[in-house]
C-alpha cells in the first residue's frame, strides 16, 4: 500500500471540509478523486501534499507516516518526496524551462552532471527536448503543463499528485494530454493521486474512483462499477444520468416493477430495491431508444410517450429532449446513424429494464 | 513532533515581532497623545501633577479653534473643488477625447507633483504677496488694477486646487479609461444618445471615482501643513494643523491642548476616510486599467485648441510661473525690486547666492542627512514592508487581521498628528532615538506604512500561491522558496516601495518639523527655516535645488513610481 490515509479531518473555520477520509491507494495505481467543486478533493490532496494540516487523522506515504494527530507528526511539505503538478501550472516565470525542471535536483544537491542527464530524460519524457533554454513565460498553457510534468517526474518521486491539471486547457489539448499522463503513469508505474471534477476525465484515466460529496468519500471503486452503478441518486446526477425521478415500488419478484410519482409511467427494472428509505430512478440518456409513436394503444411497461422540444447536434448523436403530457422532461440521445428526429416530432422512449436503476433519493 | 510545535512557535514569533513594531510606531504615539488629551500635563514630561480633565476638550470651543475649523473646512473644500475641475478637466480630456499633445495633456496631470508644497507655498507667496509680489509687480507695469494676495484664505485654496489636482486626476483617468471600453458601446448598440449615454451611463460608473477623489482631496488638504502655514499663519489665518502647531511652539506651550485639537482633525478626517472608503467600497480606481480597448474619442472640433491652450496655462500657473520665480528669487544680487523692469535687468543677476546655497555647509549637512534618512526608511521599511505582507497575504498565523488594520491606520492620522505623538513617544524614552536622525526614520515609516505595505501586498497577491507551494513540493523548504520563487518574482514591488519612501521622505516636512533638532536638519527643514529667518535668496536658491533633485528622482524611477503616485 503506498498511500494511506485514515480519519482525515480538515476544518476551515467552523465549516469541515474534509469529514473522516479514509483512503489507501495501492502500490502504482492511480486514484481519482471526483467530485463538484467545495466537496473537500482538493483539501484532501492538498493535506497528503503537506501543504495543509489536517485538523485529525493520519496520513502515510510508502509505509512511512507522514502526518499522525495522535503522534503529532507532520512532516514538512519538502521532505515529503512528492511530485505534484497545479491546475495555475505553478511555472517560475523568472526561470529557463530548463531551470524550473532541475529545481528539485538542485534542491537534493545532485550533482551536476547526473543533473544534466536527468533533466533532458525528463524533458525528453513530456516532449519537449530542446526547450531548456526558453524562459518559461513564453509557453503555450500546454507546453506548462508539460514542464510542470517533467519537474515532478525528475526526482523520481514516491507519489504523484495531480490538482485538476488539465482544466485550463482547451478541449483538443487536454484529451491528448490526458493519454499521454496515463501513458507515463502506467509505465513508471508511480502512486499517483489524481483531483478533478470532470467525470469523464476521472473514468478514462483512473483505475480506481473515490467519488466525494461534502468532505466524504461516498463511493469507491473501479471506472466501470462507478459508471454502472453509483450508489445514490445524486452521485448519479453527478455521473451524467440526466434522467433522475421520484419512484415508488407497485410490484415484487424476480422483476420488480416501479411507478413514477405525477406520472403515469410503470419501469419494469433488473435492479434490486434500496434496503430502505425514499427511491429515486436513475436512467443515462444514452440508454434510451427513441422511436416513432406508435399507432397502436397507448404506451406500455418501460415506454413513454412524449413530444421533442429540444434536438441538438453532438456529433456521434443527437442529445434530444422530450416532454411528456404529465410536464416530466427526459433526456434521450439518438444515434446520428438514425432517422432523424425534429422538433416537434411525437416520440415513444423505450427503456429496457436493464438501463433503469434504482437508488436510494439522496 | 518538535519539528511541528519550533515551526508554530516560529510562526507566532514573527507575529508577535511584527505586531511589537506596529505598536511602538502606531499605537504607543496615538494612545499617547489621547491620554495626553485628557491630563493637565503631557506625560512622562517630568511634569508632576498629572491630573484627569476635560479642559482640554472644552476649551477647543474657544472662539480661535472655531475659527480654524471653519478655516480648514472653506480651504480645503473650495481647493477640493478647484482640484476636482483641473483634474477631472484634464483626465477627460486626455481619456476621451482628441485633444492634441496627450501626452502633454497626461504629463500637465501629474506633474504638479514634482514640487513639495513646502516648494509651492514659498514661491506663491514669492509671485504674489503684497506689493513686491512678482505678479503684481507685473501688473502694476503692464497697468492693470488689481492685484493679488496670496497671503489669504483665497491664496491658500488656490494653491491647494492647483497642486492637489493630480489626486483627482489619476483617480478619474483611470476610471474613464475602464469604463468607455465596453459599456458605453454596449449603450450605444442599445440605442442610447450621447447625452443620454453620458448621463445614465458613463457619469454613473465614474461617481464613486469623483466622489472618492473629492473625499481624499478633502482629506488632504484638511491635514495639510506647508500651505496655509506659510500662506496663512504669517499673517493671522489658522486651520486646525496651523493651530495645533501654534498650541506647541508658543511660550509656555499648551501641549495637551494641542492633543486635543489633534484629536478632533484625526476625528475630522476619521469621518472623511470612512465615508471615502463606502462609497469606494473596495473598487480602487488606480489599480484598474483600461485594458487599451481602442474607443473612438469624441471630437472636439476647433475647441480642441482651445482646450490644449487651457492644459497649457495650467502646466504654466502650476509648474512654469513658480519655476521662474525661484530662478528670478536666486538669482537677484539684491532683494528690493522697485518695478517690473527691475525684474529682467541682467545687471542685478547673479550667480552669488545660487553658488552660496550649493556650497553652503547647511545644504550639504542636510542632504546628507535627507539622503541618508531616506534610504535607512527604504532599507529597513523594505525588510519590513515584506515581512508585513508575506504574513497578512500567504500565512494562516492568527492576529494578521489585526496587523493589516495597524499598517492602513496611519492614512487617517494626519502628519502633524503623528509627529506629535512620536515625539512625546520618544522624547524621554531610555533609547536614545529623540536627538538623532533615527526618530526622523521611524517618523517616515509610519507615516508611509499604508503606502508601503500597499505596493509590496498588492505584487505579492499577484504572485500565485501554488508558485511557492510547487518550490516546497520540490522540495525546498519554506525560507528557500521564499528566496528562489517569491522575492524575485516581487521585486520589482519591493523596489518601487523602498523608491517611493526616498522621494516621500526627501518632500517630508511636517513631522520632521516636529522632531528635528539642530544637527538633524533634513532638506525640507532648512528651506523652512531660511523662509523662517526671512532670507529669500537662500529660500528661492535651496528650493530651485530641491525642485531640480526630486524632478530628476521621480523621473528616474518613474518606471516604479507608475502605480504608487
Amino acid at each position: 500500500m503506498s498511500i494511506q490515509i485514515a480519519g482525515l479531518k480538515k476544518r476551515y473555520g467552523e465549516s469541515l471540509a474534509v469529514d473522516g477520509v479514509d483512503i489507501d491507494v495501492p502500490e502504482g495505481k492511480m486514484l481519482v478523486l471526483l467530485g463538484p467543486s467545495g466537496c473537500g478533493k482538493t483539501t484532501t490532496m492538498r493535506c497528503i501534499a503537506g501543504l495543509e494540516e489536517p485538523h485529525e487523522g493520519e496520513i502515510s506515504i510508502n509505509g512511512r507516516m507522514v502526518f499522525s494527530r495522535a503522534r503529532s507528526l507532520n512532516v514538512a511539505v519538502h521532505e515529503r518526496r512528492i511530485g505534484m503538478v497545479f491546475q495555475s501550472y505553478a511555472i517560475w516565470p523568472h526561470m529557463t524551462v530548463h531551470e524550473n525542471v532541475a529545481y528539485p535536483l538542485d534542491m537534493a544537491n545532485t550533482p551536476r552532471a547526473e543533473k544534466e542527464t536527468r533533466v533532458r530524460e525528463a524533458l525528453a519524457l513530456v516532449g519537449l527536448d530542446g526547450f531548456g533554454e526558453r524562459g518559461a513565460s513564453y509557453l503555450s498553457g500546454g507546453q506548462m503543463q508539460r514542464v510542470a510534468l517533467a519537474r515532478s517526474l525528475v526526482m523520481r518521486p514516491a507519489v504523484l499528485l495531480f490538482d485538476e491539471p488539465l482544466s485550463n486547457l482547451d478541449a483538443r489539448l487536454r484529451d491528448h494530454l490526458r493519454v499521454q499522463l496515463r501513458e507515463l503513469q502506467t509505465q513508471f508505474g508511480i502512486t499517483s493521486v489524481y483531483v478533478t471534477h470532470d467525470q469523464r476525465e476521472a473514468l478514462a484515466i483512473a483505475d480506481e474512483v473515490a467519488v466525494m460529496q461534502g468532505g466524504k468519500v461516498v463511493q469507491r471503486g473501479d471506472p466501470v462499477s462507478i459508471y454502472r452503478r453509483p450508489k445514490t441518486s445524486s452521485i448519479a446526477d453527478f455521473l451524467g444520468y440526466s434522467n433522475i425521478f421520484d419512484a415508488h415500488q407497485v410490484e415484487g419478484g424476480s422483476v420488480l416493477r416501479v411507478a413514477l410519482d405525477g406520472q403515469e409511467t410503470v419501469l419494469d427494472t433488473l435492479d434490486p430495491l434500496p434496503a430502505q428509505g425514499p427511491i429515486s430512478v436513475c436512467v443515462r440518456p444514452e440508454d434510451i431508444h427513441i422511436q416513432p409513436e406508435g399507432a397502436s394503444d397507448g404506451p406500455a411497461c418501460n415506454e413513454i410517450e412524449g413530444e421533442v422540444t429540444l434536438v441538438s447536434f453532438m456529433g456521434a448523436f443527437h442529445q434530444c429532449r422530450i416532454r411528456t403530457p404529465h410536464g416530466a422532461v427526459w433526456e434521450a440521445h439518438a444515434s446520428a446513424m438514425a432517422q432523424p428526429i425534429r422538433l416537434g416530432d411525437r416520440v415513444r422512449l423505450v427503456l429496457p429494464p436493464a438501463a433503469v436503476l434504482l437508488a436510494p433519493r439522496l | 513532533m518538535r519539528g511541528r510545535l519550533l515551526r508554530s512557535i516560529a510562526g507566532l514569533g514573527v507575529t508577535g515581532i511584527l505586531l511589537a513594531i506596529l505598536t511602538v510606531l502606531v499605537v504607543i504615539p496615538f494612545g499617547m497623545l489621547v491620554y495626553a488629551s485628557f491630563l493637565t500635563a503631557v506625560p512622562f514630561s517630568g511634569e508632576r501633577d498629572l491630573a484627569f480633565t476635560l479642559a482640554n476638550y472644552t476649551d477647543l470651543w474657544s472662539a480661535n479653534l472655531g475659527r480654524a475649523f471653519i478655516n480648514t473646512l472653506i480651504v480645503s473644500i473650495g481647493g477640493s473643488a478647484m482640484a476636482m475641475v483641473i483634474g477631472g478637466g484634464l483626465a477627460w480630456l486626455a481619456a476621451r477625447t482628441d485633444v492634441p499633445g496627450k501626452s502633454l495633456v497626461h504629463l500637465a496631470g501629474v506633474m504638479p507633483l514634482f514640487m513639495s508644497l513646502l516648494v509651492a507655498a514659498v514661491t506663491w507667496s514669492l509671485l504674489g504677496s503684497g506689493r513686491s509680489g512678482y505678479l503684481n509687480l507685473i501688473f502694476d507695469y503692464i497697468g492693470l488694477p488689481f492685484r493679488i494676495q496670496m497671503q489669504s484664505l483665497w491664496g491658500i485654496t488656490f494653491v491647494h486646487g492647483l497642486y492637489y489636482a493630480p489626486y483627482p486626476f489619476i483617480f478619474l483617468f483611470s476610471a474613464l479609461t475602464l469604463v468607455n471600453a465596453d459599456m458605453e458601446e454596449a449603450a450605444a448598440v442599445h440605442g442610447g444618445t450621447m447625452a443620454r449615454n453620458l448621463r445614465r451611463v458613463t457619469f454613473p460608473l465614474v461617481k464613486p471615482a469623483l466622489i472618492g477623489s473629492f473625499l481624499l482631496s478633502v482629506v488632504l488638504m484638511a491635514e495639510d501643513f506647508p500651505v496655509p502655514q506659510i500662506l496663512g499663519a504669517p499673517v493671522g489665518i489658522e486651520t486646525l494643523s496651523i493651530s495645533i502647531y501654534k498650541l506647541m511652539s508658543v511660550v509656555p506651550a499648551k501641549p495637551t491642548q494641542a492633543a486635543a485639537a489633534s484629536i478632533l482633525l484625526t476625528l475630522v478626517v476619521f469621518v472623511l476616510i470612512f465615508v471615502q472608503r463606502l462609497v469606494l467600497s473596495g473598487r480602487d480606481y488606480r489599480t484598474l486599467t483600461g485594458k487599451g480597448a481602442q474607443v473612438r474619442p469624441i471630437r472636439l472640433g476647433r475647441w480642441r485648441w482651445v482646450a490644449l491652450g487651457l492644459v497649457v496655462l495650467y502646466a504654466l500657473v502650476a509648474v512654469g510661473l513658480p519655476m521662474l520665480a525661484l530662478l528670478q528669487g536666486s538669482l537677484r544680487s539684491n532683494l528690493f525690486i522697485r518695478d517690473a523692469a527691475a525684474l529682467f535687468d541682467s545687471s542685478q543677476m547673479s550667480l552669488v547666492h545660487l553658488k552660496a546655497a550649493f556650497f553652503s555647509p547647511a545644504f550639504h549637512d542636510s542632504l546628507i542627512n535627507s539622503v541618508l534618512a531616506g534610504v535607512a526608511t527604504a532599507a529597513l521599511g523594505s525588510i519590513f514592508f515584506f515581512t508585513l505582507s508575506y504574513v497578512v497575504n500567504r500565512t494562516t498565523l492568527p492576529g494578521r487581521q489585526l496587523l493589516e488594520y495597524l499598517a492602513m491606520t496611519p492614512i487617517a492620522v494626519p502628519a502633524l498628528v503623528m509627529g506629535l505623538g512620536i515625539l512625546w513617544t520618544w522624547v524621554r524614552a531610555p533609547l536614545p532615538v529623540y536627538g538623532t536622525l533615527a526618530i526622523l526614520v521611524i517618523a517616515f515609516l509610519t507615516r508611509f506604512l499604508p503606502q508601503g505595505y500597499r505596493t509590496v501586498s498588492s505584487s505579492i497577491r499577484q504572485v500565485h500561491d501554488d508558485l511557492e507551494s510547487a518550490a516546497m513540493v520540490a522540495g525546498a523548504t519554506r525560507r528557500r522558496a521564499i528566496m528562489t520563487i517569491t522575492m524575485p518574482l516581487i521585486r520589482g514591488g519591493v523596489v518601487a516601495s523602498a523608491f517611493l519612501m526616498v522621494v516621500l521622505g526627501l518632500r517630508e516636512l511636517t513631522a520632521s518639523l516636529l522632531l528635528y533638532t539642530t544637527k538633524t536638519r533634513v532638506l525640507s527643514i532648512v528651506i523652512y527655516e531660511q523662509y523662517v529667518n526671512g532670507n529669500w535668496a537662500q529660500v528661492s536658491a535651496l528650493s530651485l535645488i530641491y525642485t531640480s533633485l526630486l524632478v530628476i528622482l521621480t523621473l528616474a524611477g518613474r518606471r516604479w513610481l507608475r502605480a504608487q503616485l
